[in-house]
């Protein structure tokens, strides 16, 4: 358990995020993070943004889910 | 509110729940049951606990003392004392997390040093050592005061210590 698929910032207001996962979107409290903006991708849980992921990492994961999808 | 040892894991479990509805470890339905408990602030059967978190009760029963591994000591065991280690180790599904999903998925203890209220959202300031204060949601633990001793996973408050 406790694995996650990250998800990229399109919108921010106020408290709240929208987080784009390609095939859906979700919103999200920042009130645990700070410094959040558009494009930043971070880990989305229960209705809170939980962390931010360096780009780098988060496409690397999205990658594996993909690979993952593939072999289901 | 006594802590059966069904609602100790259901706790320490729940926060993991989104994930295992995107994982497919667990169907909507399951996740929407989950839910209800857990917004009513009660604790499933064991059988359902059982069939939604299957890698935490298999290690549960690993680290039990004896065959009753549904015992609230070894519950708060496994998630504070061997929970960590098992994700610095690799084990299993760890093994592909990234670094900072490792983090995120510790169970952490800290003291509570400040508490905000955004918009409704409680959020505990805690202070797990020295260097190192985080931002908490306490939409599990809405009644922590300043000077509490907690456990947080998932960014979660789940209990006073």
């Amino acid at each position: 358990m406790c694995l996650a698929i990250p998800g990229k910032i399109v919108k921010i207001d106020g408290d709240t995020a929208v987080v784009d996962y390609e095939t859906e979107t979700r919103k999200a409290s920042v009130s645990l993070i700070d410094d959040l903006k558009v494009g930043d991708f971070v880990i989305v849980n229960a209705g809170f943004v939980m962390t931010k992921v360096p780009e780098e990492q988060a496409l690397k994961s999205l990658e594996a889910w993909k690979n993952a999808g593939k072999n289901d | 509110m006594i802590d059966t040892p069904e609602m100790v894991f259901f706790k320490y479990a729940y926060p993991c729940s989104d994930e295992l509805v995107r994982l497919k470890t667990i169907s909507p339905a399951q996740k929407d049951l989950l839910d209800y408990f857990f917004d009513n602030n009660k604790a499933p059967k064991r059988n359902l606990l059982e069939v939604c978190f299957p890698n935490a009760i298999k290690r549960l029963k690993r680290f039990a003392d004896d065959e009753d591994y549904w015992t609230v000591d070894n519950i708060r065991e496994y998630f504070i004392v061997h929970h960590n280690k098992i994700i610095d180790d690799r084990e299993g599904s760890y093994a592909s997390c990234t670094r900072h999903m490792r983090e995120l998925c510790k169970v952490r203890c800290g003291k509570i040093s400040d508490i905000e209220d955004i918009n409704g959202n409680i959020v505990y300031i805690v202070r797990y050592n020295q260097f190192e204060e985080t931002r908490v949601s306490g939409r599990y633990l809405p009644d922590a005061k300043v000077n509490d001793r907690i456990s947080v996973h998932w960014r979660f408050a789940i209990e006073k210590l």
